[in-house]
């Protein structure tokens, strides 16, 4: 332990206030350092109860806690030997390392005391004594405008201030501090902060032992980490201020990074891991390795559907025969969404880019109609696709009803056989325009927002381009095709690219469209990848599959977008 | 130092927001404890010591709408206030995006389910078989509980041994929340209009044939313009019924195997697919909800649930008619769904009690009230309540669609109910939509549903 006072850069304890603090600081590491040793061997006995199976938890927490412990061993005795070394990255490896710990620490506390459920409590009695909290808030507000008058009104170059009014001025600020008093203590009274803070004390008595455990490690930690981060620390170990300037910026980024790694990339790692286990989501899995993509993926070729393998269908005839999928359904979406693409994506992008030159023209109402467009956008998506619903039913459907409309007035203008009146196209249950139903919600619920963001864009287009045309002699296609366009080409790539990948994922507008069909309805003429592997989770309880699924259809977005970014990068360097 | 030192505070003010906004709530009771999963051994003495101390519960449903909700908070504030020994958190089960299942079997997975649930009864095998639910039998033989009190469809597969899926001793799975079967909702007005016969008074004389069922059907498509006769969802009980009606069957007799290429079951989808191809009725797979509110559809083939919402209508007069008789008489389904204690309850016997405080009498007869359920009790005082639940005027034809020898819709305890009903309804909508002949149906139906029980 000597040698955290024996290492010590030359120099570093004169600087400032740490010469004066330094021996603190050195007794403040040690302790730091025993509190790793100590923390290593609480991960020791964590790991020894995991590998030893004397705690008995089902494969992959048990793989989860025993990676975790383990590198809690190794971390917190890497830190401790570092500190003791004094070298530079003991304090940040120490502050790091206490600082995770404490987070858990947190969590586990709050969960073994249920705070959530205090939370409410809390909430509960918030509410009760929310006029007074107003009532207060008021107070204050009052109280900061009656200083910053007298402040103001005792501003030394002001001479003419009359005396009623300072004393006004100072009688608001004595009204102001009374009611902060009285609306202060009507909040107390009624939030009974008394009443919480001894069922607070329930809750820790329901696990004493735990909970104090627990209680220990957070103000153990909590005083590490606030060690290992005090700037007597940080000269100590002779932190440069670009370090600390660093390191401000990591601490800061810390909660949407651990949020991002917990909550999103963390179930994204879960999902790889369990594409490869055979598992319905609630009892023991079971490795399979690749066994899921092969049976999502297997194709086969066969010169009649009788000659294919057993557990394969055919799903598409060839000229030299047929082609069998050991998972039809998989294909059938992807054919389906293929066709979605194709479809949609040009319905979503166009009509948007015209919405967007005519908005760009500068009429009159064009902000009214801006806005009108961008509704889609910002309406809940199930709350639509229900009203679409109701428009596309067969029967009593507005869109039906409409086709009818038109085509009465076409038979009445045009000779020859009469077109159908009144209409019956079964958009949600004729599996030949099912999916067309379906593009027309998408594009229709997507083109608002790629209307602005082309808008957008050719606010961006210098005015003196179109000016210069104009004096060449240009018309108005001549000059949307040549200016407008070209200079759109990276919104364009935005707008087409985040419609692509939107469209892949398509899941809510097919789910609530087939209700209370099952999804995918009609003959899976609308089933796409997400559906799919919605059907296999939660439906079939087939998670392990559903994670192919979804690992696969990511692969399939990743190629999708990365060929696009390729194209645009070469367009842009060809031009 | 202040300055980092507030730093540090403020981002673990905001770490723990961010756990708060995540964290799921969880009552201590329900948690994932290996140590009390022993606890369906307790004996009755136990139960009543049990009954002794206030134990935390929480408890989940799926209301139909949010009349159902605010009632059942209510019921479970009673029988907190009740004084029998239970403090109990109720929580709706559904929310938009978000359904009761999914979310039930995501908080299974990961050990927060609630203590006591309700489940279909589609659902009770592959709950059971997982070992979710909780093998209520010593609670319910220490509490005296009498299965004879509940209809003995559902009661039946409550009480199967998962190891042979055969009805046994010693298997108490939960209770039946309450029942439901299918009804024709019927547009008096526009039946009066086309100049048929009534329903109601065919199936009084005994004439309400699946002939009549058309004809009748006919007449109002025919007769008045811009209206259908008749309507039905696209999901397995609609033509599952007519499939049971003509003598036919999901499954064979032991439920190991398909039954549905039987030449009855056959004659059923036969019937069904005529009955479309006919024209008089709204396309195969269109919501006929929307055509009957609207005044427009004469015959509506639903469950009890749908009459909350036929309470709206105030455009024209409806009642209910049973639905029509084939070859097999009555055959309508009995629709249930079970409360079912969870497995990994650390309280097994005071979450038995609580499911029999709400399945008893008193709280089925205000959950009926409302007009979505029928009670699963079978007693004549649960039936006389539910007669008085009006309108529908004609309540009298649920009651018959329970009492008439129902098919209670099942759960598979040798296969797979949703690998079934995946790879069934996909074959019948090939049918109906035309993309495969019966005869094409007839071969394949029982190879592409034998996936079921792989």
């Amino acid at each position: 332990m000597s040698a955290i006072t024996a290492d010590v850069p030359a120099g570093t304890a004169s600087r400032g206030p740490g010469r004066v603090l330094q021996p603190r600081i050195d007794i403040a590491i040690r302790l730091v350092v025993a509190w790793h040793v100590v923390a290593a061997l609480v991960f020791g006995w964590i790991a020894w109860n995991i590998f030893g199976a004397i705690w008995q938890l089902e494969s992959l927490p048990r793989t989860a806690i025993g990676v975790a412990s383990v590198v809690g061993i190794v971390a917190n005795l890497a830190a401790a030997v570092l500190l003791v070394r004094s070298h530079r990255r003991g304090r940040m490896l120490s502050f790091t390392v206490n600082y995770l710990t404490l987070i858990v620490v947190i969590v586990l506390l709050f969960q073994s005391l249920n705070l959530a459920s205090f939370l409410d409590d809390f909430a509960a009695a918030f509410n009760a004594a929310f006029l007074p909290f107003i009532g207060m808030a008021v107070a204050v507000a009052w109280l900061v405008l009656a200083r910053r008058l007298e402040a103001r009104l005792s501003d030394g170059q002001r001479t003419d201030v009359p005396g009623w009014l300072t004393t006004t001025v100072a009688a608001m600020r004595w009204v102001g501090i009374g009611a902060i008093a009285v609306f202060g203590v009507a909040w107390l009274v009624r939030l009974e902060p008394w009443n919480l803070a001894s069922l607070l004390v329930e809750k820790f008595g329901e696990s004493p032992g735990i909970n104090t455990a627990y209680t220990v490690a957070l103000v153990a930690l909590l005083w590490c980490t606030i060690t290992m981060w005090s700037q007597r620390a940080a000269m100590r170990f002779d932190t440069s201020a670009e370090q600390l300037e660093s390191q401000s910026g990591w601490l800061f980024l810390s909660p949407n990074l651990i949020g991002f790694l917990l909550f999103f990339a963390g179930p994204l790692i879960f999902s790889l891991v369990i594409s490869f286990y055979d598992w319905n989501g609630l009892t023991t899995p079971t490795f399979v390795g690749f066994g899921n993509y092969t049976e999502t993926l297997g194709l086969t070729v066969a010169g009649t559907a009788d000659e294919l393998p057993a557990g394969y269908e055919d799903i598409l005839g060839a000229p030299f025969g047929v082609i069998g999928a050991s998972d039809p359904l998989f294909w059938r979406s992807i054919s389906n969404i293929l066709q979605f693409l194709i479809l949609a994506v040009p319905l979503a992008v166009i009509p948007a880019l015209v919405l967007a030159t005519l908005i760009n023209t500068g009429y009159r109402g064009t902000k009214v109609f801006r806005t009108i467009f961008f509704v889609p956008a910002v309406a809940g998506v199930i709350g639509v696709t229900l009203i679409w619903k109701q428009m596309l039913n067969s029967t009593v459907g507005f869109v039906n009803w409409f086709v009818g409309w038109v085509n009465g007035i076409v038979n009445a203008m045009v000779p020859g056989d009469p077109m159908p009146v009144p209409v019956e196209i079964g958009w949600l249950s004729d599996p030949s325009v099912a999916l067309y139903a379906v593009v027309l919600v998408f594009a229709w619920s997507q083109f608002g927002f790629n209307t602005v963001l082309f808008t957008a864009g050719m606010q961006g287009i210098p005015k003196e381009l179109h000016e210069a045309a104009m004096l060449d002699g240009a018309g108005a296609w001549r000059r949307f095709f040549s200016i407008t366009l070209p200079s759109l080409r990276a919104t364009t790539f935005f707008v087409v690219a985040s419609t692509v990948i939107l469209a892949l994922q398509l899941f809510d507008i097919v789910y609530a469209l087939n209700q209370p069909n099952p999804v995918g309805f009609p003959d899976n003429a609308t089933l796409t990848p997400v559906v799919y592997l919605y059907q296999l989770g939660f439906q079939q309880n087939a998670f392990g599959q559903a994670s192919a699924v979804a690992w696969i259809l990511f692969i399939l977005i990743f190629s999708l977008t990365l060929l696009q970014f390729r194209r645009q990068r070469r367009y842009a360097e060809e031009t | 130092m202040r300055i980092r030192s507030s730093v540090i505070a403020g981002v673990g003010v905001a770490l723990l927001l961010s756990a708060c906004g995540s964290t799921t709530s969880n009552s201590s009771s329900s948690s994932a404890a290996p140590e009390s999963s022993a606890a369906p051994e307790s004996s009755a003495a136990e139960s009543s010591e049990a009954a002794m101390e206030t134990v935390d519960l929480r408890w989940r449903t799926r209301p139909d709408n949010q009349a159902e909700a605010d009632l059942y908070a209510g019921i479970s504030d009673d029988i907190t206030a009740s004084g029998i020994g239970l403090n109990l958190t109720y929580e709706p089960g559904n929310s938009e995006g978000s359904p009761y299942q999914d979310k039930l079997k995501t908080e299974l997975s990961a050990g927060t389910a609630p203590d006591v649930f309700w489940i279909p009864g589609t659902d009770i095998a592959d709950f059971a078989k997982a070992g979710l639910i909780l093998n209520a039998a010593p609670q319910a033989a220490a509490s005296g509980f009498n299965p004879a009190d509940f209809y003995a469809g559902p009661m039946d597969q409550l009480q199967v041994d998962p190891a042979t899926g055969q009805k046994a001793d010693g298997f108490i799975w939960g209770v039946p929340r309450d029942v439901s079967t299918f009804a024709l909702y019927l547009n008096l007005d526009l039946i009066d209009e086309a100049g048929a016969e009534d329903p109601r008074e065919l199936a009084a004389n005994g004439e309400w044939t699946w002939d009549k069922f058309a004809e009748v059907s006919q007449q109002i498509a025919d007769n008045v313009p811009g209206s259908k006769g008749f309507g039905a969802g696209g999901w397995w009980a609609n033509w599952g019924y007519f499939v049971n009606s003509a003598g036919g069957s999901f499954y064979n007799e032991d439920r190991t195997a398909c039954a549905l290429d039987s030449d009855a079951s056959i004659a059923g989808l036969t019937f069904y697919q005529d009955l479309y191809a006919s024209g008089s009725g709204v396309p195969f797979g269109e919501d006929a909800e929307p055509p009957f509110k609207a005044g427009t559809l004469g015959m509506f083939i639903n469950g009890r649930w749908a009459t909350p919402g036929a309470r709206e209508i105030t455009s024209f007069n409806w009642d209910v008619a049973p639905l029509p008789t084939g070859a097999a008489p009555g055959k309508d389904w009995l629709f249930w769904g079970a409360y079912v204690v969870n497995a990994n309850t650390a309280n097994p016997d005071a979450a038995w009690k609580l499911v029999e405080a709400l399945t008893s009498t008193e709280v089925q007869d205000k959950v009926a009230s409302l007009g979505a359920n029928i009670p699963s009790r079978t007693s004549q005082e649960a039936i006389d309540a539910f007669l008085t639940y009006t309108p529908p005027a004609n309540n009298q034809a649920f009651v018959d669609g329970i009492q008439n020898d129902p098919v209670a819709e099942g759960p598979l305890w040798t296969g797979s109910w949703p690998a079934f009903d995946k790879a069934s309804g996909d074959e019948v909508t090939a049918l109906m939509t035309g993309k495969i002949t019966i005869d094409e149906f007839q071969k394949t139906i029982c190879k592409a549903a034998a996936v079921a029980w792989e």
